[in-house]
């Protein structure tokens, strides 16, 4: 039988398939991997650029057009506000301060271009500017974290006045409290206000984490349309990203950052794995019934089971090969655009089953996710082998089983969107076993591991037998 | 001798037509046997049958005395074969096809792949891609892969097609010296008819999947018939040595020209037409 094995893959690696599918993998590789590289990373300094579109557009306008005041104020406003930010250095916290919504001097300087050209009220515009002045002066003596605790204690207070009142909905009380958590991270954490780019990581991770946490108050205490199976793995995913946001906080490892970290961590090279092993599962059977190399096979003293079994195992192996050859060059070329050095960096998830934060290295991480999507790789092995045996025809047999594994959402889809529960039972909803990883659940509602497990056994089974029988009892045709 | 290859009233059915119909033969070690017959007599199914390439819908099969359907991985232990073509592993070279059948069988070292190989005549094209070699070369691989594994019964579809003389006269002495030597029953199915009667010594014809004669290779060209040309005429008689001076006097009295007498040298092919009625497909 390992003799058997061991021809079935001497054929495979003869063939030129493998050797076109190589350079197939590494052309995406390259390709994948540069346009990760330079499509991320460039920040241009976008205050100089709208300053300078305001700008243009003012020459434009004339504020003594009563129809067009409206644009005229909006756009002085903007200038003026530009005008303004473009004093501070850029990439300091305070240009970015006074740029954000928080320190509130975009507010004022519209208050200011109201009273002026609408109301034409010049003691309120004397009155904003002297606010203006007033809170210009304050961020330009004070440092940065006593600008952000006078910001908490703002915020401390309004949700003190939140709790007072029987009024306030959960949900705001939730969502300022989260406020004022990612307050006291910055502060504990020594991250000032930036712009907000991806540029300053821990700050985007903060403004990650305020967003995701919300999300899941939006979840626990908002009305929303989905049912509660839905709403469960909605909260899962707010909250196992809002732990990585934290974890990039605490930390200071740039999670978000693209390396080949992420690359090996996030990428989903599933299709190219299949691609290959459909091409080789797909035909390994028929090939030698249309070259009539199955004659050179069936009169040696080995059964056909054996024959036909010996060839399953070596489509089999194929997968590791394939999932081995796609993840080897992504690495290699991922490796010398980016170096090595990201693979120290580690993958963390939250993990629900013990509802601790699982911080594991890249490649083992990898691994598990491999694991996990074994059973659909073997299922998907399985169709391209089973067909192939029964039809005689590669090109059906490789086809029909690279679309069972594209049509996988689409069949899941179709079951949500027209109530199909007997769907749940199709073999594309229950080979994926990712979806349990970390303690999480089915997408589909009431589904667990081990009736999916049974569910692909049972599919195995069926088609293996019936591919043996058919192998079992085939004449071999004149060729 | 022993009985290597024993059918036992073949029948196989496609469907509803039946393409053998009770097909009884045997091959005794040393025996080089011609399977002959026009195109669809059968020669190729009852080969797949004895093969277990086809399944069998009545009758037996003993090879070395074991029953092929029962017992097929022992049966076909000892079997070497080329049913139709050379059929090989196009993309990869000569030696890694032998290889790869060479690790199908216990007890087959590198050692006999070179001895087969030189057996041959292979040579050192035996490293090329097999998609390089010509229908010739390839007839020989084929052959090699049949005598891998030292089998004492050999099947051949066809084996000379796409050899030149040369390699024909080879095959022949290889095949002769197999049967001879080393006691081989080698059951040959070929077209080329001429070239078997040299080297066989029995003969089996089949027509519409019935055998409709078997019987030594001397038996079937008896019969040879004196050729009397006459000028306008050639006339045909079964007669003996002894029996030729008389007809020369009869036609000569009967006022015949008579411009020569010669023996019919009847081939193989000539009895096998007779026998068949030329090549009609039923």
């Amino acid at each position: 039988m390992i003799n058997l094995i061991k021809n079935e893959l001497n054929k495979v690696f003869k063939k030129k398939t493998i050797y076109i599918m190589l350079v197939i993998f590494i052309v995406f590789a390259l390709f994948n991997v540069i346009v990760q590289k330079y499509s991320a990373g460039r920040y241009g300094d976008y205050v100089t650029e709208e300053y300078e579109v305001y700008k243009a557009q003012i020459e434009r306008l004339d504020p003594n057009n009563a129809e067009r005041l409206d644009t005229y104020i909006d756009v002085k406003a903007s200038m003026d506000f530009y005008e303004i930010v473009l004093q501070y250095e850029a990439g300091t916290w305070r240009r970015a301060y006074v740029a954000s919504e928080k320190s509130g001097v975009r507010q004022i300087v519209m208050d200011m271009t109201r009273a002026r050209y609408l109301s034409r009220d010049e003691e309120k515009y004397d009155e904003s500017k002297s606010r203006l002045d007033k809170l210009l002066a304050d961020i330009n003596v004070r440092d940065w974290d006593y600008i952000m605790r006078a910001d908490l204690e703002q915020k401390k207070e309004s949700l003190a006045g939140l709790q007072a009142s029987s009024a306030s909905a959960k949900l705001e009380i939730a969502n300022a409290q989260v406020e004022i958590d990612a307050l006291e991270m910055r502060l504990k954490y020594n991250i000032p206000y930036g712009d907000d780019s991806k540029k300053d990581y821990r700050a985007f991770a903060i403004n990650d984490y305020i967003s995701y946490e919300q999300a899941l108050n939006f979840y626990t205490y908002g009305e929303s349309g989905e049912n509660a199976n839905e709403r469960e793995l909605a909260k899962r995913t707010f909250v196992n990203q809002s732990a990585k946001a934290r974890y990039i906080v605490e930390t200071g490892d740039n999670l978000n950052e693209q390396s080949l970290r992420t690359i090996v961590a996030d990428g989903d090279f599933m299709l190219l794995i299949i691609l290959l092993i459909v091409m080789v599962a797909g035909v390994i059977v028929c090939d030698e019934f249309n070259k009539g190399t199955i004659k050179l096979l069936l009169i040696r003293p080995h059964s056909r089971a054996k024959i036909l079994l010996s060839k399953y195992v070596a489509s089999l192996i194929m997968i590791v090969v394939s999932a081995a050859m796609v993840y080897a060059i992504h690495i290699i070329i991922g490796g010398i655009f980016y170096g090595f050095g990201s693979l120290n960096m580690p993958v963390v998830n939250w993990n629900f089953a013990d509802n601790s934060l699982s911080v594991m290295h890249p490649i083992a991480y990898l691994l598990l996710k491999l694991w996990v999507v074994l059973p659909k790789l073997i299922l998907v092995t399985t169709i391209a082998f089973t067909l192939s045996a029964l039809f005689n025809n590669g090109t059906v047999a490789t086809l029909l089983a690279l679309l069972a594994s594209i049509g996988e959402p689409i069949v899941e889809l179709v079951m949500n969107r027209y109530d199909l529960d007997f769907m749940r039972y199709f073999i594309t909803t229950n080979w994926d076993f990712s979806s349990y990883l970390f303690g999480g659940q089915s997408s589909i509602e009431g589904m667990t591991m081990g009736v999916s497990l049974a569910i692909c056994a049972a599919y195995l089974l069926v088609m293996m037998i019936v591919a043996l029988w058919r192998f079992q009892c085939e004449d071999i045709k004149n060729i | 001798m022993s009985t290597i290859l024993k059918c036992e009233k073949l029948v196989k059915d496609f469907g509803r037509k039946r393409v053998l119909k009770g097909v009884s033969f045997s091959v005794e070690s040393g025996d080089i046997l011609a399977f002959i017959g026009p195109n669809g007599a059968g020669k190729t199914t009852t080969i797949k049958l004895i093969l277990g390439l086809q399944s069998i819908t009545e009758g037996k099969v003993f090879i070395n005395g074991i029953n092929a359907k029962e017992r097929f991985t022992k049966a076909i232990a000892r079997v070497g074969a080329i049913v139709e073509n050379p059929d090989l592993y196009m993309y990869t070279s000569g030696y890694d096809n032998l290889k790869m059948i060479a690790r199908m069988y216990k007890n087959v070292g590198i050692n006999r792949i070179d001895e087969v190989v030189k057996l041959v005549g292979l040579g050192k094209r035996i490293h090329d891609k097999v998609s390089k070699y010509s229908l010739g070369m390839r007839q020989r691989l084929g052959i090699a892969q049949a005598l891998l594994h030292s089998p004492n019964l050999l099947i051949l579809d066809e084996p000379t097609n796409g050899l030149d003389p040369e390699g024909i006269k080879e095959m022949r002495e290889l095949l002769v010296n197999l049967a001879q030597n080393e006691g081989m029953a080698i059951l040959i199915s070929s077209h080329n008819l001429s070239e078997l009667e040299n080297f066989c010594n029995k003969v089996c014809i089949i027509k519409n999947g019935e055998i409709i004669e078997m019987s030594d290779i001397n038996e079937v060209k008896q019969g040879a018939k004196i050729v009397f040309d006459l000028g306008h005429t050639l006339q045909k008689f079964a007669l003996t040595r002894e029996e030729i001076p008389y007809k020369v006097r009869e036609l000569v009295a009967q006022g015949d020209d008579l411009y020569g007498v010669y023996e019919d040298a009847i081939t193989l092919e000539n009895a096998f037409f007779e026998k068949t009625g030329g090549n009609i497909i039923d």
